[in-house]
């Protein structure tokens, strides 16, 4: 009897001790690769994730603008054997099957969800831990945030109009990651509210004096992309002043004629006038070798300009793209920032520092010695030539669409694009509701009180 | 002669020593022996005897009388005359047993005394002894512990350790009655012999005397209130091949084995067992796996089915629910063998088995004469083109269009051209398909056991060894398989156990799809016209992926070779895998008190896997990737090569370790025949962590090691094709499973005629990044038996057993498709290789993640008429399924969506889903004589459909892929759909479907694209709603037969379809095209549409369309075994026990098909393999 005290006992001891260790046993993560995201080097991995912040791997930033643009055109066979989606898109037809998910919309999204999810982690951190770091930690998701909004934006809400932001509908905004909620649109004003107040936010938070990396948001960063948001949305004022503020941190230009001719991509993502790198869609026609350069536009490089060895390669294939292995860049650089800020001189009749910025500009991209400063009569004058360089510069970078829905509002930039396919020809005017993308079929679906764009 | 004299060694009993010995045929008792020699030892004159007569004799030990000489000299001195009159001298006796024919000879103990009758009023002492023949074996067993009655009395003895027993006193005309679990009651009528001779019959095999196991406790079937089947050993053994639950095959009802029925999409059902229905949706519903007591987590193929005693099926709650979360699909429960014999028996196994090549022929492709003439047909229409223009003028072609092609542009005459195409339009490819990348397939398997059991010691050991080669060429299997088991009993109270198995496999393949065959890059297979090698046997080469053009350009330049011969290919590509499995099983059993027992369990396996596939560099894989990547400098025209040339090497290790214990309390104490009660608790803990990596090495010479490229750079291929990255292939993953559970189950048994069963579990797991209290889940069982015969009023004479029973209970399952949290996976580098580890979210939280839910309710009627001559279960139950797992997409504009072109979803508690069907199981005994012929017949009826779930029906495209689960309101999940289908138009011969409004129409884009699913054609299931099996057993004397008819009923399959943009693209196609609609009329006899190849929505919607949908039902001859049994003989001094030569034969095809279109259901669009021939032996030696 004795013995069986013992035993039960022992047995009882043992059960305890399971069951004190069950815990641990319990809590043990059943996938190394998973886990519960909660710290700040969670929040940084979750940033630092190139794949979907930046565009890179399958996702990518929206690139049916791209295709709707004039920067390129299909050839019959090309055209025909492409998806549905990308026919339509490149058409304008007035309404485009996106089928059942379209990574313009979805992966920019994801983005969002990314940031929306680090900014509630960082949320929970006690404010005692809110350093530098933190500080640093918020300013990226924030600024990540605004960049697919924008992204979004330019796409699938009317271009701004400040007498009719307050009622155009623009894209939805979440601001966390639950997927229990249910989407709505908010107008136009609240979307570019939402994308500069991120911004503004950002630039107090971001640090000035981090290491660099393209692939992380930097002050520099923050002031390009207010500098192209403010371009859209026709405020020249800011939009040149933020560009200025990005020159000051960052002004460095390549020469072209230092640049290798042999490779087939000849730029990098680290190149010197990298100031964030992000990558659209390399989808269907978007996709290297898949479309043509718009013929004029390839035949108005000159003889010296590199950017004709170095932009094409196989004829007219573009290979220009400033970042490498085949991406097609979209991000930020200061080829950009440089002709924004030479615009927005011209606008406001400032000839001079309007053409010493597209002259120094140019001087780095022909050959050595060859390059002849260009001139100009007046601002108007000035205005034309850059905004021809502008689309010489930064064509294939996912911005042309949105440069054309802007000019539109102004009559004597504005144009009309012409398309023929299979024998038909199709145009969009500028007046045309078609300069904004139809919202996926399947978002309505889910949200059958979401309005669709007019087309 | 004498034998096995030492080994058979038994204690010595206290009050009686038998010896016995059998004599084969009576006619032996009117033999006569001679013994020349004046002395002998009885041992000699039962030598003498043996080689004479041929009677032999076993002996428990050589006793001193043995030994001792003692008068012979007999000559032709009859048997009987013997056995008579001198052996009583000698201490001896015997005993003639009529009714068996056998003469049984014993000894008194010293000093006792003779039996004879010696009170003539009547009361005398008797003695006896029950032995029976064990069924296996043959071989002669005392039987002890059993209950010997004179009837009418309350007199009443049990038999001791050798099956002796005695009586005084006894009245002469006294009977005994002889009862014992398992064995036919007997009655016997005591006879003046000095010894009586109890043989008992052990009862024909029902469910009645069945022991199950359930990996808790094994226990008689007719003390559970559940739903259990076993497929014994020796039914096993009525099959072969490798793997184990295969053999399991149409033996038991309820139990759905699919088979790839290949749709018109190639893809086919889940393979593997379903136990009484479908429970699950997306989470795994492969049945629970147990060997030996706990889960088992290697692969099954692992096991040696020769190593296994028994295999028991859970089916309902009362029977799964000891196995709680996991045990939703029901649960397979192997018993490993172990020793039975006192003496050491070895056994051996041996089979080889032949299959033949498959039948190329059966699925119909086209035929060389229509390919040809429709590539001329479509060369005239400028079809190729294409292929001569632009960027695609690389692009490959067959023989007959470049012949056309040369011929148009002169470089042949047309005449040349035409007779060189003429000549191949004899060729049949699938004749040297058959010939060079087929042959017949061998299976050998040999395995050993060693077996035995001692008063202490328990203790089996096997090794085996399989041996096989497949239908194609360069593809072999080989298996070793190893297993020890030791039971000791150190003590009354405590019992030590250990087990130790190791499994090594080898897979071995070449690069040979054979039939499959399908060009890199092109995806062409093979055309009709193809001839593999040419006239003097050498290789010839398949041009599937490059022009000639291209190839030639390429050489000239410095490439390596880079065309496919895919006879040459076949031994370029070494991939290897191989499997090594180890597991050691230690526990204990303690005694704690009389009724209570304590087990200890515990068991590791490691099971480590390793794949080595090795192309070399002569493989076209390596010249093709290696050519794909080759750098041309402009300048100086030299070639670089980002891929170094090569060998490569792709290999992958897998580990999976897994940690079980167990501590349990079984109690069982009965009170006569009133109460019976059994109550086992316990708890489990279960850890398994499986780790995996891959590499790829490029540049492999030989054994050297080599790089492994991790290069992101683009390069533009040589000439044309869009630029791409060097594929690096490579990862490493971990994953850990925890379990940790606890149960209690319970039986009470009134009076041998009510039961009374629960059982409770708690389940927890490492699962779902929950909350701990959240992760367990409770799980119940109860269930209740009446045995109605067993009662007073129960007056049916024929029926002498008949038991109701009921259950109810919940079962569960996991699905690790969802957490409660968002969880993020990890990568040290992002795309960009900045350096910096990167995380990216992989689930969106759930937080209201749950266990999936199975109720299951069950009642079933156990019968059996008088002698057993027809017994069986008829079941039926209910199966309700909640909480399951579904895919709910969500709406992307909060996350989630996975990839470009993938919709947004995460893995949610939504769906439900009802089950109901019918067990039927009788065995009827037909004849019992010399003739014997049992026949077996099971049926079963299962349907399940979906009664709860949220997402949108959406589209009939979504449901078209029959063998992925179509959750559908109130249908199957596996279920068939089609377009509506309108007949050809009598115009076109265009293929019609229906349009909105009704009429048919030949909108094929819209109709594939926008019909919904209530527009569709609802066929039903995909899988058998009633399906079994009939088997009849025939045995006379050595010889039995036995052969095995399955059914399967009311489901449907796709038939291969003629898709024109397939045909012309991958180059060949079913023969169906021959008869295509070609003129108005032939609508009436075809369905086949006419020649269109730039339609594929019209070939999409035809091969979707409910013209192509046929019933699968079918009747099949499964096997037929033949086999001849000789026991208990001597062969060069070996005496075998039992001898078995079989031969099997399986694969037979169906006897009935439901469709009239001679397809086998299970070869859809496919090879059909050939039947399958074994001859074996088994063979038992002590």
């Amino acid at each position: 009897m004795c013995r069986a005290i013992y035993t039960y006992s022992f047995l009882f001891l043992f059960l305890f001790w399971c069951s004190c260790n069950k815990i641990t046993f319990l809590n043990t993560k059943p996938n190394t690769s998973l886990h519960v995201p909660s710290t700040p080097q969670d929040c940084q991995a979750l940033l630092d994730d190139d794949w979907v912040m930046n565009g890179y791997g399958n996702s990518g930033y929206p690139y049916l603008p791209e295709l709707s643009g004039d920067d390129l055109y299909l050839e019959d066979a090309d055209y025909n054997k492409s998806a549905l989606v990308d026919q339509e898109t490149y058409i304008w037809r007035q309404q485009i099957d996106m089928g059942d998910a379209l990574s313009d919309w979805d992966l920019p999204y994801k983005a969002v969800a990314t940031s929306n999810t680090v900014l509630a982690i960082l949320g929970k951190i006690p404010s005692s831990y809110q350093t530098a770091t933190w500080n640093g930690l918020k300013g990226s998701a924030l600024f990540y945030r605004a960049y697919a909004f924008f992204e979004l934006a330019r796409v699938f809400a009317p271009v701004y109009d400040s007498t009719t932001a307050g009622t155009d509908s623009g894209i939805p905004l979440p601001q966390s990651a639950d997927i229990n909620q249910k989407a709505s649109r908010a107008t136009v004003q609240q979307t570019y509210d939402q994308i500069l107040g991120d911004l503004r936010q950002a630039e107090g938070l971001l640090p000035k004096d981090s290491v660099w990396l393209p692939t992380r948001p930097s002050p520099a960063a923050v002031y390009a992309l207010l500098s192209r948001v403010f371009l859209s949305v026709g405020n020249y004022v800011l939009a040149g002043r933020y560009a200025d503020s990005c020159l000051q941190l960052k002004h460095e230009l390549m020469l072209y004629d230092t640049v290798s001719k042999t490779k087939i991509f000849p730029f990098y993502r680290t190149n010197p006038e990298m100031i964030f790198c992000a990558a659209y869609f390399p989808g269907g026609p978007a996709a290297p070798f898949r479309s043509h350069t718009d013929s004029n536009l390839f035949r108005s490089y000159e003889q010296n300009d590199l950017r004709k060895q170095l932009f094409f390669k196989y004829g007219d294939y573009f290979v220009g793209s400033y970042d490498q292995d085949g991406y097609r860049f979209g991000g930020l650089a200061v080829d950009e920032v440089l002709l924004t800020r030479s615009e927005c001189y011209a606008r406001a009749g400032n000839t001079a520092a309007a053409m010493a910025d597209l002259n120094h500009l140019l001087e780095t991209r022909w050959a050595a010695g060859t390059f002849i400063p260009y001139t100009a009569v007046d601002a108007g004058d000035a205005l034309r030539q850059i905004l021809m360089e502008r689309r010489k510069q930064l064509l294939f970078r996912g911005t042309r669409w949105a440069d054309l829905r802007r000019l539109n509002k102004d009559s004597r930039t504005a144009v009309t694009l012409s398309r023929t396919i299979n024998g038909a020809v199709y145009t969009l005017s500028p007046k045309d509701p078609r300069w904004t993308l139809p919202l996926p079929g399947y978002i309505l679906k889910f949200n059958p009180d979401m309005p669709q764009n007019i087309r | 002669m004498f034998f096995n004299l030492r080994e058979w060694r038994v204690p010595i009993p206290k009050r009686l020593l038998w010896i016995f010995c059998l004599f084969c045929a009576t006619s032996l008792y009117a033999q006569t022996f001679s013994i020349p020699q004046k002395q002998a030892t009885l041992r000699e004159i039962f030598d003498a005897i043996h080689e004479q007569t041929g009677a032999y004799f076993s002996l428990s030990d050589e006793g001193i009388l043995f030994k001792q000489p003692i008068p012979a000299g007999f000559k032709d001195m009859p048997l009987k005359v013997f056995l008579n009159e001198r052996l009583p001298a000698y201490g001896l006796t015997y005993s003639f047993d009529p009714d068996d024919r056998r003469i049984i000879l014993l000894r008194r103990k010293k000093g006792g005394r003779m039996a004879r009758p010696e009170n003539p009023g009547g009361l005398r002492r008797i003695e006896g002894i029950v032995m029976r023949s064990k069924p296996a074996s043959g071989e002669t067993e005392f039987l002890a512990g059993i209950s010997v009655q004179i009837k009418g009395t309350d007199r009443s003895t049990m038999t001791d350790t050798l099956g002796g027993f005695f009586f005084t006193d006894v009245p002469a005309d006294a009977t005994l009655v002889v009862t014992a679990i398992n064995m036919e009651k007997m009655e016997i009528a005591v006879t003046d012999s000095q010894i009586i001779i109890i043989r008992m019959n052990e009862k024909v095999l029902t469910l009645d005397t069945t022991v199950v196991n359930d990996g808790y406790k094994k226990r008689r079937r007719v003390t559970t209130t559940g739903s259990y089947n076993v497929v014994s050993g020796s039914l096993l053994e009525r099959s072969t091949g490798s793997d184990a639950l295969a053999r399991t095959e149409n033996l038991i009802p309820g139990v759905l084995d699919n088979h790839g029925s290949q749709a018109a999409d190639k893809s086919s059902l889940p393979e593997g067992k379903v136990i009484h229905g479908r429970g699950t949706i997306l989470a795994d519903g492969n049945p629970l796996v147990i060997v030996d007591d706990f889960p088992y987590d290697g692969l099954l193929s692992s096991i040696n089915p020769d190593d296994i005693e028994s295999i028991t099926i859970l089916k309902d709650a009362a029977a799964t629910a000891i196995w709680g979360a996991r045990a939703g699909n029901g649960a397979i429960v192997i018993t490993t063998k172990k020793g039975t014999s006192d003496r050491p028996r070895w056994d051996i196994h041996t089979s080889y088995s032949i299959q033949p090549r498959p039948d190329l022929w059966y699925a119909g492709s086209i035929s060389s004469p229509d390919y040809i003439e429709l590539e001329k047909y479509l060369y005239g229409k400028g079809y190729y083109d294409q292929n001569f223009s632009g960027t695609t003028n690389y692009a490959p072609v067959t023989p007959v269009i470049a012949l056309l092609r040369a011929a148009s542009q002169g470089l042949i005459t047309a005449a040349e051209a035409n007779a060189r195409i003429e000549a191949m339009k004899g060729v049949d490819v699938r004749k040297d398909v058959k010939k060079y990348m087929y042959r017949n397939s061998l299976a050998r398997q040999v395995s050993v056991q060693v077996s035995g059991k001692t008063s202490k010691l328990n203790y089996f050991g096997s090794a085996g060894w399989d041996d096989n080669t497949g239908n194609l060429v360069g593809l072999g299997y080989k298996r070793f398989t190893g297993r020890a088991q030791v039971t000791d009993t150190v003590s009354k109270r405590l019992q030590v156990y250990g087990g130790m198995s190791y499994t090594g496999s080898w897979n071995i393949n070449g690069n040979n799809p054979g039939m499959d065959f399908q060009s890199g890059h092109g995806g062409k297979s093979f055309y009709p016209y193809y001839r593999l090698v040419d006239n003097t046997g050498r290789p010839r080469p398949f041009l599937g992926d490059y022009s000639p053009d291209y190839l030639r350009q390429t050489a000239s330049i410095g490439f390596l070779p880079w065309t496919d011969d895919p006879v040459r290919d076949i031994r370029e590509e070494k991939n290897t895998l191989s499997i090594q499995d180890h597991v050691l099983d230690l526990g204990l059993r303690y005694r704690l008190s009389r009724d209570l027992n304590l087990d200890l369990k515990y068991k590791v396996e490691r099971q480590t896997t390793r794949g080595d596939d090795f192309h070399s560099d002569s493989s076209y894989l390596a010249r093709d990737l290696i050519n794909g990547y080759t750098q041309v400098d402009p300048v100086t025209g030299l070639l670089s090569y980002p891929i170094p040339p090569g060998g490569i090497r792709d290999l992958q290790n897998q580990v999976l370790t897994s940690q079980q214990g167990r501590i349990q309390f079984s109690y069982h104490k009965s009170r006569g025949d009133l109460h019976d009660v059994s109550i086992l608790g316990g708890g489990e803990g279960r850890s398994m962590v499986t780790t995996a990596s891959s590499s790829r090495l490029y540049g492999v010479h030989g054994k050297d090691a080599a790089t492994n490229l991790d290069d992101s750079s683009l390069f533009m291929p040589y000439m044309f094709g869009e630029a791409r990255q060097i594929p690096v292939m490579g990862g490493h993953s971990k994953q850990i499973d925890h379990f940790l559970s606890a149960y209690l189950d319970g039986t009470y048994t009134l009076r041998d005629r009510y039961l009374f069963s629960a059982s409770g579990r708690v389940d927890a797991a490492n699962l779902f990044g929950a909350e701990t209290n959240a992760k367990g889940t409770p799980l119940w069982s109860v269930g209740g038996a009446w045995k109605l015969s067993k009662e007073e009023f129960f007056k049916v004479d024929w029926l002498s057993r008949l038991t109701l029973r009921a259950s109810r209970g919940t079962a569960g399952n996991i699905s690790r498709k969802s957490t409660a949290f968002t969880t993020v996976s990890s990568q040290a580098n992002g795309i960009t290789g900045m350096g910096y580890p990167t995380a990216s979210i992989a689930t969106l939280p759930n937080d209201r993640l749950r266990w999936e839910l199975v109720r299951i309710t069950n009642v079933g009627v156990d019968f059996a008429t008088k002698q057993d001559i027809l017994s069986g279960t008829v079941e039926y139950y209910q199966k309700r399924s909640t909480d399951l797992m579904a895919k709910v997409f969500t709406d992307p504009t909060f996350g989630g969506a996975p990839n470009p072109g993938e919709r947004a979803f995460s893995y949610k508690n939504v769906a439900m889903t009802q089950g109901e069907g019918m067990d039927a199981e009788l065995i009827s005994h037909n004849f019992r004589g010399r003739l014997k012929w049992t026949t077996h017949f099971i049926f079963s009826y299962a349907v399940s459909r979906v009664t709860g779930y949220s997402l949108p029906n959406g589209l009939g495209k979504d449901y078209l892929a029959s063998n992925l689960p179509n959750p559908v309101l109130n249908k199957p999940l596996y279920a068939v759909y089609s377009y509506k289908w309108q007949g050809l138009d009598p115009q076109t011969g265009d293929p019609r479907g229906i349009s909105p409004d009704g009429k048919p129409s030949t909108a094929w884009a819209a109709i594939n694209d926008s019909t919904p699913l209530a527009g569709m054609v609802y066929h039903g299931s995909a899988e058998p709603t009633v399906f079994g099996a009939l088997r009849n057993e025939f045995a006379l004397g050595a010889f039995s037969l036995s052969f095995n008819i399955s059914y399967k009923f009311n489901y449907y399959f796709r038939k291969p379809a003629l898709r024109y943009d397939n045909l012309l693209n991958t180059w060949t196609g079913p023969d169906s095209y021959a008869r295509r609609w070609q003129k108005p009329g032939d609508e009436k006899v075809t369905s086949v549409p006419s020649l269109n190849y730039t339609a594929p929505e019209r070939d999409r919607f035809y091969a979707y369309s409910a013209v192509n949908v046929a019933r699968a039902d079918n009747i099949r001859l499964e096997d037929v075994n033949l086999s001849y049994e000789k026991k208990d003989f001597t062969w060069r001094g070996i005496h075998c026990q039992d001898l078995v030569v079989f031969v099997y034969c399986s694969n037979l095809g169906p006897l009935w098909t439901a469709n009239k279109d001679g397809i086998n259901p299970y070869f859809v669009g496919v090879a059909r393999d050939g039947k399958r021939w074994s001859i074996g032996l088994r063979a038992s030696i002590f």
